[in-house]
């Protein structure tokens, strides 16, 4: 759930690219001691370099690169890690820049004819962690969340992750293991459960034989 | 500038002892803030064999006294917001809106865990047969094990350690090597509200260590956050190693590296 992609349903596609183009531009990069900066640097000089590679990929896949961040520096802190954002459209599935996670200020745009498109193509992800709609469309909304093959989804919410006291987990090869977790979930993974069945005969004789059978009751 | 950080295990810092190291960076600067010692599994055997012998008292401890003691840590993370996200935004580089978010999101699974014993009621049928009753309870497995991500230093541990000690289990976090401060912060916080020793440990570590905690006899419960190869790793080796009972959790990473996290406080949606 890095957001890698943004999947542009029918006629969004032109004004979402354009938009997210604009808002990508004006992203300030800056370090945490700058309370305007939107953005911080990445997290090694190693990863930099890898998601500045993949930006070098998505231009020789055939993606349109409509933002490059690869040259973006930031005055006086020219040594840290900072790489701006880069913004591709018409990215396809069959490109590495829409199968990897690249893990970086990196967006690709898929253009999808509508909404069943869209949801066939989460569908077809080996992976299953999260996903969003934007929409002001409640029939959309509610077929994103009743169908979506994803175990986090955010309706006009970037990054659906819940609320302590409900639970989540990915789907697919998001998640390894029984559990999901936070939540309800996560006191049953940390705990195990036992259950007694106990008799306490009224008579003083114990109440009798146990006997060898099954106990049955009622 | 650089300094040596440390374990901190059985309630106190531990210098490291394998002679390995790794360097922790501030990535705004690209310089070295920090030298991490690298635990080896000498060093990850005393930390679980410390979880483990204070798992039994803790586990006795009752459900209502548990949490009060989470309700101090609560207290003091909120005095230590500014702290914790300085030492978020120093070591990942995250912008200091998002440090701060991302400490909230983790405050509220303490919240949550403070919960506790109404979470672990049991259930109860009276009068099943004659002089029979039947009730079911949850008991904490033991020493659990938290392998956490780069990306969110403080809210990835919370999801996990909050709850499993709340539950009565005792816990080893090797954070990622990366991030290593904001951990050992909270295991400092954790101990100021009162926590006894050795309930809750952090270990500076990489692979190896990673490999000691996967198959060490004692730890029942592993939990992670990662990449998608190390998580299958992680998944098949504890599972493997589960002949005791040990239960496996490992999820890919999940992040959004340049947007606030939101708050159910203050939510963004932008």
């Amino acid at each position: 759930m890095a957001v890698p992609v943004a999947v542009a349903v029918g006629k969004a596609a032109d004004p979402l690219v354009e938009r997210l183009a604009a808002r990508v531009r004006a992203l300030r990069l800056g370090p945490s001691t700058d309370p305007q900066a939107e953005m911080g640097p990445l997290i090694s000089g190693e990863h930099r370099a890898k998601v500045a590679s993949y930006v070098d990929l998505g231009v020789r896949e055939g993606a349109e690169l409509v933002v490059d961040g690869r040259r973006v520096s930031l005055q006086g802190w020219e040594d840290g890690f900072f790489l701006g954002g880069s913004l591709f459209d018409r990215v396809t599935p069959a490109m590495r820049i829409y199968q990897d996670e690249i893990f970086g200020p990196v967006l690709g745009v898929v253009r999808c004819a509508d909404l069943d498109a869209a949801l066939a193509l989460i569908e077809a992800n080996r992976f299953g962690n999260g996903a969003a709609v934007f929409t002001r469309s409640g029939a959309a909304a509610r077929a994103f969340g009743q169908r979506v093959q994803a175990g986090m989804v955010g309706v006009n919410v970037p990054i659906p992750v819940p609320v302590a006291f409900h639970s989540f987990g990915g789907w697919k090869q998001s998640l390894f293991g029984d559990h999901a977790m936070h939540g309800p979930e996560g006191v049953r993974f940390y705990t195990r459960p036992k259950t007694v069945t106990s008799r306490w005969p009224r008579s003083a004789d114990g109440g009798g034989e146990g006997g060898f059978a099954m106990p049955t009751f009622g | 500038m650089s300094f040596d950080l440390h374990h901190f295990i059985d309630g106190g810092t531990v210098a490291g002892s394998s002679g390995r190291f790794s360097p922790v960076f501030e990535p705004s600067t690209g310089t070295i803030r920090a030298r991490l010692p690298l635990a080896d599994a000498a060093e990850v055997d005393r930390a679980v064999r410390s979880a483990a012998a204070a798992f039994p008292a803790w586990a006795d401890t009752p459900p209502l006294a548990r949490p009060r003691i989470l309700f101090r840590f609560k207290q003091l993370l909120e005095q230590h917001v500014d702290t914790l996200s300085a030492l978020i935004s120093a070591e990942h580089g995250k912008v200091a809106s998002d440090a701060r978010g991302s400490l909230l999101r983790g405050i509220e699974v303490v919240e949550f865990a403070c919960g506790i014993p109404h979470l672990l009621k049991g259930e109860f049928s009276a009068g099943i047969g004659e002089d029979m009753d039947c009730f079911s309870l949850r008991q904490p497995l033991g020493v659990c094990v938290g392998i956490t991500p780069f990306n969110f230093p403080a809210m990835v541990p919370m999801w996990m350690f909050p709850v499993a000690i709340a539950c009565g289990n005792t816990f080893v976090l090797k954070p990622s090597e990366k991030v290593p401060s904001c951990s050992l912060k909270l295991a400092a916080l954790l101990h100021e509200a009162g926590l006894p020793n050795g309930v809750f440990n952090v270990l500076g570590g990489d692979a190896r260590a990673v490999d000691a905690l996967l198959t060490h006899p004692l730890v029942r419960a592993v939990s992670f956050v990662g990449s998608t190869p190390v998580a299958r790793h992680i998944y098949a080796t504890a599972a493997a190693a589960g002949q005791t009972g040990c239960r496996p959790w490992a999820a890919p990473r999940t992040t959004w590296w340049c947007c606030p996290t939101p708050t159910s406080t203050r939510p963004r949606t932008r």
